[in-house]
């Protein structure tokens, strides 16, 4: 099977499913208590504005009708009005939705630069107290509630310390760069501004480094498990046997070979970064898509919560599938 | 022949030695080692302050006192007041019981149903088996956390909607699980055998099935436990979980987050406990696994 056929077959794998996701966020959608009408209207609204929303929602028609106007709205890439801010929510997430791209990816790039090098070392100086040290780091990371040590953070480097800002993406004064991919630290970057970048780069630090904290956690046990199951295979012995340099065989053939099931769970940390990054702009004020739904949820604003949830398995279908493809470039005897 | 007496006898009767002198070699095995025991004894204290907790709690963990409010930890109050003026070792104390029922509900509701699903759907194979992992492709189309948070969220916020959400975010898990073990063990003799005696469908899942794959399960199960008191939190956290007054370990540490800049110490002391109770769930069941079930090492 060529890789073209097999992405297309992908692909059409993956519309049952995600039928099936915007299936559940439907029914979901509808077993919220209470009236949808009056919470749109108010508490002090009167019988004919309520209808008149009714009418307008097209919550007075049986759930089936309700069922294919959703999916309509869908296919034309409605989802629906914010109850909260009046606004379409699909240009809300997407206003909101490089700040979360930014976080997310400044973690991933954080933890894997930071998993490797650990999850190696440990391997190679297995049971000796680096290893040790390495591990017990990646239980507490493992073990750590986002919404905590990210305050603990904030307490110590803003509160004690003033070494960095304690939220938001920016100082209350400084205007954005120009919004070229909304991500503030590329864009000043390529506005040449360099006191901008050194800004929005030290808003980034530390919720970034308390979302990837945990996954560089994770990977670095990967690293370390597949780092011991390679180096004690064949072909390690013959590099050894060839007089390869401790160096070159621990990381041209141990750690190539290694990384290899690391991708699968980069996959895996990548969804629990979108799940940890509603919590973390949460307490760091990040304006994300996840701080966006956590005070919808407080509003019970179900069309933003419809919305955010079907974008976010959205992306995440494609996350796996990119991986999924990786994995079998990286080894091409998996088909 | 090698195949055949793999195929007639399970995976966990492979030895011929008594039941419990297998118990005993196990039990032994997590003793030893330092870690394992390390989790298991903060597990037990868990139990232990849980079931006995209205003795060990110096004060009552609601009970308001406004002119005492943001007391710093001192002989009076071991770990300071609230902003209620509530004592927070009594609390933390109280939250025991919170996460203990939390992590049984959760594990109990979600272990039970992906056992039994995954077990009949390894078994029966066919359209059963297509819509039941059809259905749990979706469940796995969201991120964990989101998935819960948007259960919870139209549910509306509440303890008990909150652990119905976190519990079917975790079927899936047990499922897949169940549904290969079952796979493997539907070829094997004894259900064979079970099968040519005229023994029904569901004893044979329930008899012969289950029994044999249960040591696995019991083992990603308690794994699981961490990661249920974590998510609880992080739900009580945002809002969705536990409603106040509820001395819930996540949703104290809210509370202390509007007070970070005077009172630290509100904070500070729930999320130490989630972090050392979690630590001791994930090392035990780490241990757990080693001794029981080894190819489940991920």
């Amino acid at each position: 099977m060529s890789k073209a056929t097999f992405i297309l077959y992908r692909l059409i794998g993956m519309i049952p499913t995600l039928l099936g996701v915007m299936v559940v966020i439907f029914f979901l959608s509808r077993s919220i208590k209470g009236d949808p009408a009056r919470m749109m209207a108010g508490d002090v609204a009167d019988k004919q504005v309520l209808e008149t929303i009714r009418r307008e929602f097209k919550l007075d028609q049986p759930v089936y009708v309700q069922f294919f106007a959703y999916f309509q709205n869908l296919a034309v890439g409605n989802l629906g009005t914010s109850f909260q801010t009046k606004r379409p929510v699909l240009s809300s997430l997407l206003e909101r939705f490089p700040a979360t791209l930014e976080l997310t990816l400044a973690s991933l790039s954080f933890a894997l630069l930071g998993a490797i090098p650990l999850g190696v070392l440990s391997a190679v100086k297995r049971n000796q107290p680096i290893d040790h040290l390495v591990r017990l780091l990646s239980v507490g990371g493992i073990s750590m509630p986002v919404f905590w040590s990210g305050l603990m953070l904030i307490y110590l480097f803003y509160l004690k310390l003033d070494w960095l800002p304690g939220g938001s993406r920016l100082g209350v004064y400084t205007a954005p760069p120009p919004t070229i991919t909304g991500m503030f630290t590329v864009d000043s970057l390529l506005a040449g501004n360099g006191p901008l970048f050194q800004e929005s780069l030290s808003h980034l630090i530390l919720p970034a480094f308390i979302l990837g904290y945990g996954y560089m956690a994770l990977l670095a046990r990967m690293v370390r498990s597949s780092m011991l199951e390679v180096l004690t295979q064949d072909y390690i012995r013959t590099a050894r046997s060839k007089g390869l340099a401790e160096r070159a065989i621990v990381l041209r053939h141990g750690l190539r070979n290694a990384l290899i099931p690391v991708t699968t769970l980069a996959g895996l940390a990548f969804a629990g970064l979108l799940g940890g990054a509603v919590l973390t702009e949460t307490i760091f004020s990040w304006p994300g898509i996840g701080k966006f739904v956590v005070d919808a949820g407080l509003f019970l604003d179900y069309p933003v919560i419809m919305g955010f949830t079907l974008l976010i398995a959205i992306v995440y279908m494609f996350v796996n599938l990119v991986v999924d493809l990786m994995y079998s470039w990286l080894n091409p005897q998996i088909q | 022949m090698a195949t055949s007496s793999v195929l007639l006898s399970p995976p966990f009767a492979r030895d011929s030695q008594p039941a419990w002198r297998i118990f005993w070699r196990a039990a032994r095995r997590i003793l030893q080692n330092r870690l394992t025991l390390f989790g298991l004894s903060v597990m037990l204290l868990l139990v232990f302050t849980a079931v006995f907790a209205p003795l060990l709690m110096p004060d009552s963990p609601t009970a308001l006192r406004l002119g005492q409010r943001l007391r710093p930890p001192s002989a009076q109050f071991l770990l300071g007041t609230d902003e209620f003026g509530r004592d927070i070792l009594s609390r933390i104390i109280g939250g025991t019981q919170v996460s203990l029922q939390i992590g049984l509900i959760v594990i109990g509701l979600a272990g039970t149903t992906g056992y039994l699903l995954g077990s009949a759907s390894g078994y029966m194979r066919g359209r059963f088996d297509g819509v039941v992992m059809r259905v749990m492709d979706v469940i796995l189309a969201f991120p964990p956390l989101i998935l819960a948070m948007a259960i919870a969220s139209f549910l509306g916020p509440d303890l008990n909607n909150a652990m119905i959400a976190i519990a079917v975010v975790h079927i899936p898990k047990y499922t897949r699980l169940a549904r290969s073990e079952a796979l493997a063990l539907r070829e094997s003799l004894f259900v064979l055998a079970a099968r040519s005696t005229g023994a029904s469908h569901w004893r044979i899942i329930t008899r012969h099935i289950m029994p044999n794959s249960l040591a696995s399960i019991l083992v990603i199960a308690t794994l699981d436990f961490g990661l249920v008191i974590l998510t609880a939190a992080s739900l009580g956290f945002i809002g969705l979980g536990a409603q106040p007054p509820t001395p819930e370990w996540g949703l104290m540490v809210a509370d202390g987050r509007k007070y970070l800049v005077d009172a630290p110490w509100v904070a500070t002391f729930p999320g130490l406990t989630i972090v050392l109770v979690v630590i001791a769930a994930n090392v035990f069941g780490d241990g757990l696994r080693d001794v029981l079930d080894p190819r489940l090492r991920v």
